[in-house]
């Protein structure tokens, strides 16, 4: 699904403090299918950016459209239909309800859907196994480790079929060896289904899996060029899909072209 | 939000801060069980009194003159209370009759039933036709007097000058013997009733029928002892002893009686003729006052059971009103602080397409369920309660038939009903706290 910001704004206004403008004037094209890495200091407004991506927060300003829908206008019950329907997360921390079981963990956005039980137990199961956690399916996440976790996280956020895909720091808490597992995983899926990834991350090695980096400094996108070094590690991309024209003529053609 | 994943989640919340929980809906508990054990007690009272009404005898409306007379006058002074009435003052008779009636009263009771007979036989004649509906319009004088078995101690004892028809509007039944029978008035026979306790206290348990008393100066030979029927409007009968109304009034010279039974047809019916009753006597007998006279009737005391336990009943279902308003108060904040508790739960759940309504739904579910959890528990206590309530009502009233409690399926849906109201409505602010929070503060709540 295409994703375009016109000038965007997002203002916090915490009661008894000065405004804090998070995000001031953001605009941004993702194609299709597109992954796209935000990079940045802390506090530059990623986090921000991502919530008003995936429809989390309300920016103050701007105009935010979702395929052909201009999704800042709906209500918050039809915000919150349409990340049952279009939307996965990722975060950092992981996320999941830590008293239910794995499987449970991961058909939960599906209960905001009117699947039968019996599709949405298979949906689940298929979605773990697709992560390689079917044998963990009955395991509370306190029972799993940070990388099962976060590949519960995927297999949750994967379930719904999304067209688009919100990560912010998915490899944080892990180690470098899980992160690349995660990683490999989640472009893995995502590049098979067609997914638009947005994630915000610290970590080049991280980046690297994106086909566009976008760098972010006080709420305003600074650069937007694609990964400096592919990653050897990289799996086959779609570049021929990702060549189409861009606004941001710094992206001519897929990164495995270089 | 899908049911089934919705009621494991609950069903997990519950399980969780079990003491908490239970804490907070102790007021559920305690007001659903004060609710279903009076409201059983009650309706088991109320079930009894209606057995022991049926077996006294149904739609009777009982007419009697109560007409305050000075017990402290002297005889002389007694007068016969003013009056429209055409008929000849039997004066001496009057005043012999009250005169041994304050001498042998003396129990209480049983001395203001007996106050002088004051319906003459015309007024009999005008509720007949007054009252054409009436099944039934027997007389009844009422007489205190010694009397005592042949060669026997006397004992002070209540004749009842009655007719064939008084035994059948109070339905009683013969044990032993017969009834009165019309010929017995017609020829003023002397011939007696006994009811079943005046029979052993005279004659012992055995072959009654067929003896001789001595009352009024005369002998009365037994024809028939009535079953046992306990108390009924103030008689007890089984210590009475029936005699015929002829006779009665020929032995004591008097022509007046006390009182009037009257059978209803139906039993909306018998609450109209007492009505009636009050509106058409009190004009014919020149009175002023309805309390005068007095009208059973056993739909009336139905009413008043009604209205006294109505009193007890509106006590209780306060307390439990006020109980249940705390325990709303106390869920109220226990869901607040569960809300809190788990607002990156509710992000989590918004973020993967959770709208406000399913949220709301979510809590509003939490705490009904804590509620209905209480109401369970309630019913139970209510039940436990009801048997010990009844138990002590039935031993204070030294009751051999039990005073049951009656557990109707209504009271319970009432509890049930209440503690999901109460639920409802102390899970609506706390819900709606919950729906309206943004989906990324929610998530990032530490």
């Amino acid at each position: 699904m295409q994703i375009e910001l016109s000038d965007i704004h997002k203002t916090y206004r915490p009661s008894g403090e000065a405004p804090v403008r998070a995000v001031r004037g953001v605009d941004l094209r993702i194609r299709p299918g597109e992954r796209v890495a935000l990079m940045g200091p802390s506090g530059c407004g990623k986090t921000t950016l991502l919530s008003i991506l995936g429809l989390l927060a309300r920016p103050t300003g701007g105009l935010y459209r979702l395929g052909e829908t201009d999704v800042s206008a709906l209500s918050r019950t039809e915000q919150a239909r349409c990340r049952a329907r279009s939307i996965g997360f990722v975060f950092q921390s992981y996320n999941l309800l830590p008293r239910e079981r794995a499987w449970r963990n991961v058909v939960l956005p599906l209960t905001f859907r009117p699947d039968t039980r019996r599709v949405r137990r298979e949906k689940a199961m298929q979605a773990l196994d697709a992560v390689g956690l079917a044998h963990r399916a009955r395991h509370v996440p306190a029972q799993m480790s940070g990388g099962e976790q976060q590949r519960v996280a995927i297999a949750r956020a994967l379930i719904v079929e999304p067209s688009l895909l919100i990560a912010d720091e998915p490899t944080g808490n892990l180690d470098s060896a899980s992160g690349r597992q995660v990683m490999e995983l989640l472009s893995g899926i995502a590049n098979s289904n067609g997914i638009t990834i947005v994630m915000a991350t610290h970590d080049p090695a991280t980046a690297a899996y994106a086909d566009r980096i976008v760098h972010m400094r006080d709420g305003v996108l600074v650069t937007d060029s694609p990964p400096a070094s592919p990653a050897a590690s990289r799996p086959p991309g779609r570049a021929s899909e990702a060549g189409g024209p861009s606004r941001q003529d710094t992206y001519p053609n897929g990164p495995q072209a270089g | 939000m899908d049911a089934l994943y919705t009621a494991g989640a609950l069903l997990r919340e519950l399980n969780t801060n079990r003491l908490r929980r239970l804490l907070s809906i102790l007021g559920v508990i305690i007001g659903t069980g004060a609710v279903i054990s009076t409201l059983a007690v009650v309706e088991g009272g109320r079930r009894q009194l209606a057995a022991h009404l049926e077996k006294l005898g149904v739609n009777l409306v009982y007419l009697e003159d109560t007409y305050e007379h000075d017990a402290a006058a002297e005889p002389g002074d007694l007068e016969r209370p003013g009056t429209a009435l055409n008929m000849p003052v039997e004066e001496e008779a009057l005043k012999a009759a009250f005169k041994e009636s304050v001498m042998l009263g003396g129990h209480g009771l049983e001395r203001a039933v007996v106050r002088p007979p004051t319906l003459a036989p015309d007024d009999i004649a005008f509720l007949r036709r007054r009252f054409p509906e009436a099944e039934h319009v027997e007389p009844q004088m009422l007489h205190w007097t010694r009397i005592g078995p042949v060669a026997g101690k006397p004992i002070g004892a209540l004749l009842e000058g009655s007719t064939p028809g008084g035994a059948v509007v109070r339905r009683l039944r013969v044990a032993a013997g017969r009834y009165l029978c019309p010929l017995d008035l017609t020829d003023a026979r002397r011939v007696c009733v006994l009811g079943a306790a005046m029979a052993g206290k005279l004659f012992g348990a055995t072959d009654v029928v067929g003896r001789e008393l001595s009352a009024l100066g005369a002998r009365w030979t037994v024809v028939g002892v009535l079953e046992p029927k306990g108390s009924m409007m103030r008689f007890d009968y089984d210590k009475l002893i029936v005699m015929p109304l002829t006779t009665l009034q020929e032995r004591t010279g008097l022509s007046l009686v006390n009182g009037v039974l009257i059978g209803a047809r139906g039993t909306g019916a018998a609450l109209r003729l007492r009505r009636d009753l009050l509106d058409a006597v009190l004009p014919r007998l020149n009175r002023r006052k309805p309390d005068e006279f007095q009208v059973f009737c056993q739909d009336e005391l139905m009413e008043q059971y009604e209205e006294t336990l109505g009193t007890f009943k509106i006590l209780m279902v306060a307390i439990a009103a006020f109980s249940l308003l705390v325990s709303g108060i106390g869920i109220m904040n226990i869901m607040l602080v569960s809300v809190r508790e788990r607002t990156r739960e509710i992000g989590i759940w918004k973020a993967v397409g959770a709208a406000d309504g399913d949220v709301l739904a979510y809590f509003l579910g939490e705490s009904m369920l804590t509620c209905l959890l209480g109401g369970t528990l309630g019913v139970l206590l209510g039940v436990f309660l009801g048997a010990q309530v009844s138990g002590i009502i039935a031993g204070a009233m030294a009751e051999t038939s039990g005073w049951v409690p009656v557990f109707r399926i209504e009271f319970v849906l009432l509890s049930f009903g209440t503690a999901a109201l109460v639920g409802l409505l102390s899970g609506l602010f706390p819900a709606v706290v919950a729906a309206r929070l943004e989906p990324l503060e929610a998530l990032r709540y530490e």
